[in-house]
């Protein structure tokens, strides 16, 4: 029978037993394991723990992002537990994990046979594999799609790219108001969006696909601004480069017309490559008007040259390799979602439009790039499975030779709801038959992808 | 280990290594605020600061520092407090929602000098409408300095004015609807189609045809292109180079558009592409600039267009900015390629930092603007302004202009009040050019200074004017005319002189009280052959108190006259003067 505690009394004993179980990591990693040193301060955690384990279940130190939690709850990180904090990450990193758990009382032998390996790890040049390994009651586990931790970082993912979404609608009131745009604001909520993506990539790409009633503006930019974040993170590029990227492709549309519109379409015979190019120009110019800033050069060339062909256009602009990421990503979001009264293309119909389209209109590499994010049935792509299951795609497979087998998410089975998941990897007797139009079966995709 | 502290000594006020830390962190900031990051002393200072922090970090491991509205706490212990809010190191950083700072033992200068300098920028507000302190530093992924942040109180968009509570209530909607019902209302999922597939195709993808999008909709599920390593490395390679050429891949995608755009359009492109100019140039990024001038001079029609086009270019501190630029040897040569391509229209904004520059930068500039064909109008202000540190370059400048442009900057040096600018255009002066200068020579015949009068009557000389020989008489009459003038006159009046000049030269030698000048009259009288001459200078050769030095140039100039009477050239005459050109003062 567990002891009871009020929730701060919780919350300190987390807090002390990362500083705790941090400290003994840190004295393993650079002393002998018969110093005595360690032993006294293996002997103090092993009765830290014993105490723990009168009031939890099991002791889970996680890390995702820069968020520490333990037991999947938020550490508030107060003077040593700040510290402890900077270190858990860094221990992590450097192995690649993203869980410690002991899931029961361990004695100092045990303990110190989860030193000796992990020791063994961080003096290894290349420390992977470690996650791999067993340990009596001690479990350790790298954060994937499939193998989520105890914390919930799909909902604050979501909740990131709905602030991002919400800010963006500000900033085109702004932009109308011909007020300067809150550049601050935008570039922190991008890296919120980045931070929390990290592990859960498939689910930002599937959020993208959020339908956009209203012809929102703020929708196409936040959608185009996550798959190219997607795009830069899966191509590990640098911070500050990830956030360029991201933040051109966030505003490369931003003052343009919302949706596609019949008024917006090419007369018969009209030339369209000069009417995207008249306002791709019109959107790097009021960006350059509203942009009290240097970076505004690269993001409104981005959002002009998005505009042109990969190729190069008839007057010699050849677009930069930013912006042809940027030119896929929007096509994407726009073939599928092009706003109220108009009849969109299914997810991977989009993505074999740009492959049948890479190479002159688009650059193969970044075509290919979006391709290996979000595969042949995007994320969010809504499918009739060969045992007749209706399902969500959740993440796109690990392995491009099997990029028409994703994991799925059944949300229909039989004519009644249902709700589980199926790696077609894994399921060779199962195959997707059919994509379908989510529109037309009126499900929330998004809804799938975080429930 | 520690010193052992002498006996009786009392302890120091900065004994305790963290209070002297966090002491030299407030030092180092307020070095900061009066010297500017890249001084010495503050180069000095936080190299202690950096030297304080390792000391404390290899005793204690990590530093955490907790920040509050007014002060930073280390394990719930003051150790700073603000006393003035305009000078607080904490509060910009609290506003923005950052929590706490820790050091980690690994911290290398190399981290924390960047570090401590975008603490610096965002507390005196330099970081810009782009990054906040936190933004800031969590792309530059600092590995041994964590900085935990909160959501901070510029989240809310108060600023902006607009109302937070809406945009709060907006994003739990938003975040509501995403996460909320599975199935969508009939009014989502029903709207009238005003726009079909195929128009939506073809308006993104622009080329696609009907039976295009047919095939591909209609075809079975595609392999998908893998993404070949070489695809990474190009893809990798190319974004980081995509920041670096923007500026010069704008301004020459305005000017693409510039000619056909309406007015208002050109309007806003003139705008932006003036924005990229400086904006660029004082990020150091010139060089992106001066090729896009490059390929947009080169491959454009002269005419109105790239007229109006660069013109827009020329803001007064941009052409500053670059002027300075030319000293940077770094940054010089991309600096005076931009000044070579931008439009004549900036050379009148020009004259200050022309000025102001070193004379070898002049020099370099000189080369530049000699292409602009500036005004003789423009060089004559700019030497009426600034007068004798400028008018050797506005010479040199002149040399390289039409003669018009000369004719303007010798006018204005002929009247101007310094000696030196009279002297340069004196110099100037062309022989064949004295008829359109002589009312302004004339008066410098009677300056007070002996070089002017000297450079004035040769140039008199060497327009071989017909008034020469009056000129040097007068000079010779005048009481006021300095010595080293008057001997110049007379070995002019030995060249020039008309029959009188014997008996003026003669009368010199006799009665002028200057032995120089006499020396000088007897010497002059070789070169006269009037009768007279020779007799004066038997006479005043042979007397018998008379000075040694005039007596022998009387009998030097008896030895010249028997030698050209006997058909023998004299072996060195005497220089009328000194050639114009040859006479540079700089």
């Amino acid at each position: 029978m567990k002891r009871v505690e009020t929730n701060q009394q919780r919350e300190a004993r987390g807090s002390d037993f990362l500083v705790q179980f941090i400290r003994l990591l840190r004295v393993a990693g650079v002393h002998d394991l018969d110093n005595s040193a360690v032993d006294q301060v293996t002997k103090e955690v092993v009765r830290v723990i014993e105490d723990d384990f009168t009031v939890f279940n099991a002791l889970a130190i996680q890390v995702a992002g820069d968020q520490v939690y333990f037991n999947g709850e938020f550490i508030k990180l107060k003077g040593a537990a700040f510290e402890a904090a900077g270190q858990a990450r860094r221990i992590y990193q450097r192995l690649s994990i993203n869980e410690i758990n002991i899931s029961n009382v361990v004695d100092a032998a045990t303990l110190k046979d989860f030193l000796r390996q992990f020791q063994r790890a961080m003096q290894s040049a290349t420390p992977t594999g470690f996650a791999q390994l067993k340990f009596t009651n001690i479990q350790v586990r790298a954060l994937d799609e499939h193998h989520r931790i105890g914390i919930d970082q799909r909902v604050a993912l979501a909740r990131s790219y709905a602030q991002l979404v919400v800010i963006l609608q500000e900033s085109v009131l702004l932009l109308d108001r011909k007020k300067p745009l809150p550049l601050q604001r935008i570039r922190r909520a991008t890296q919120a969006l980045a931070q929390t993506a990290e592990g859960n990539r498939s689910l930002l790409a599937g959020l993208t696909r959020y339908e956009n009633h209203e012809g929102d503006p703020a929708f196409h930019a936040a959608a185009v601004g996550a798959l190219a974040m997607l795009m830069g993170l899966e191509l590990k590029i640098g911070r500050k480069a990830l956030m360029a990227l991201s933040l051109s492709a966030v505003f490369h549309h931003i003052a343009e017309p919302r949706g596609i519109s019949s008024a917006a379409l090419v007369p018969e015979g009209g030339d369209s490559e000069e009417l995207r190019q008249n306002e791709a120009l019109s959107t790097a110019l009021a960006l350059a008007r509203s942009t009290p800033s240097v970076e505004v050069v690269e993001r409104a060339s981005i959002a002009f040259e998005a505009a042109q062909p990969a190729a190069g256009d008839r007057k010699g602009i050849i677009p930069s390799m930013a912006a042809r990421c940027v030119s896929v990503a929007c096509a994407f979001d726009r073939l599928i979602l092009p706003g109220p009264g108009a009849a969109g293309v299914r997810p991977d119909q989009a993505m074999r439009l740009l492959v049948e389209h890479s190479g002159t209109r688009f650059d193969k590499k970044a075509v290919r790039l979006l391709a290996s994010i979000v595969g042949v049935y995007p994320v969010g792509s809504l499918v009739r499975l060969s045992g007749g299951q209706i399902a969500v795609v959740v993440s796109a497979p690990r392995d491009p030779n099997l990029a028409s087998r994703p994991t799925v998410r059944v949300v229909e089975e039989k004519g009644a709801e249902a709700s589980y998941l199926i790696e077609l990897e894994r399921e060779p007797n199962l195959a997707i038959v059919e994509a379908l139009d989510a529109k037309q079966e009126r499900l929330n995709v998004t809804h799938f992808l975080l429930a | 280990m520690a010193a052992e502290e002498p006996k009786g000594s009392r302890p120091s006020l900065g004994a305790d290594p963290l209070l002297e830390l966090i002491g030299q962190l407030k030092r180092s900031f307020s070095i900061f605020r009066l010297y500017g990051v890249a001084h010495d002393t503050s180069r000095a200072s936080e190299q202690q600061l950096f030297e304080k922090l390792t000391a404390y970090l290899d005793q204690n491991g990590s530093l955490c520092l907790v920040l509050d509205a007014t002060s930073l706490k280390v394990d719930d212990r003051k150790v700073l407090e603000d006393d003035r809010k305009e000078e607080s190191l904490v509060r910009a950083l609290f506003v923005d929602g950052v929590e706490s700072i820790t050091f980690l033992a690994e911290v290398s200068r190399e981290e924390f000098l960047p570090y401590l300098h975008a603490w610096y920028d965002a507390i005196s507000g330099a970081l810009g409408s782009e990054y906040s302190f936190s933004t800031f530093v969590w792309e530059q992924d600092f590995q041994s300095i964590f900085t935990a942040v909160r959501q901070g109180l510029s989240d809310n968009g108060i600023e902006d004015g607009l109302d937070p509570k809406a945009a709060e209530g907006r994003l739990q909607q938003l975040h509501n609807q995403m996460i909320g019902a599975a199935r969508l209302a009939a009014r989502d999922g029903g709207m009238a189609v005003d726009v079909s597939t195929l128009g939506v195709v073809k308006h993104v993808l622009g080329d696609a045809s009907a039976s295009d999008f047919q095939a591909t909709a209609e075809a079975p599920p595609a392999t998908l292109p893998e993404l070949a390593k070489s695809d990474r490395t190009a893809l990798i390679s190319g974004l980081g180079s995509s920041a670096r050429g923007a500026g010069q891949r704008a301004l020459y995608a305005l000017w693409q558009w510039f000619p056909p755009a309406s007015p208002e359009m050109r309007q806003s492109i003139s705008e932006f592409a003036a924005r990229i100019v400086a904006d660029l140039t004082r990020e150091g990024r010139m060089r992106e600039v001066s090729r896009a001038l490059v390929r947009v001079v080169e491959m454009a029609e002269v005419g109105p267009d790239l007229e109006d086009f660069l013109a827009c270019l020329c803001d007064p501190d941009v052409v500053r900015d670059l002027v300075h630029l030319v000293e940077d040897p770094a940054a010089a040569q991309d600096a005076l390629t931009l000044l070579k391509y931008l439009p004549e229209s900036y050379v009148d904004a020009l004259s200050e930092p022309f000025a102001l520059a070193a004379p070898d930068v002049r020099h370099r500039l000189v080369q530049v603007l000699a292409q602009k064909r500036p005004s003789g109008e423009l060089l004559a202000s700019w030497l009426m302004t600034h007068g004798a540190g400028l008018v050797g370059s506005l010479f040199e400048l002149a040399d390289q202009l039409d003669q018009d442009a000369q004719d303007f900057l010798i006018r204005a040096a002929l009247i101007h009040d310094t000696p030196e600018v009279v002297l340069k255009g004196l110099s100037k002066v062309k022989p064949d050019w004295m008829p359109q200068f002589r009312s302004l020579v004339e008066p410098r015949l009677h300056h007070e200074q002996a070089e002017i009068r000297r450079a004035a009557l040769n140039a008199f000389i060497w327009a071989k004017d017909e008034i020469v020989p009056t000129l040097l008489e007068s000079q010779l009459a005048d009481p006021n005319a300095p010595d080293e003038v008057k001997k110049m006159c007379i070995r002019g009046l030995a060249a020039f002189g008309g029959p009188s000049a014997a008996s003026l030269l003669s009368k010199i030698l006799t009665t002028d009280r200057s032995r120089q000048l006499r020396v000088a009259a007897a010497l002059a009288l070789s070169s006269v052959d009037d009768p007279t001459a020779w007799a004066t200078l038997q006479k005043e050769g042979a007397r018998l108190f008379g000075d040694r030095a005039v007596k022998q140039a009387c009998r030097e100039s008896l030895r010249r006259l028997a030698q050209r009477r006997a058909g023998v050239a004299p072996s060195e005459p005497p220089p009328p003067s000194i050639p114009p050109d040859e006479e540079r003062s700089e």
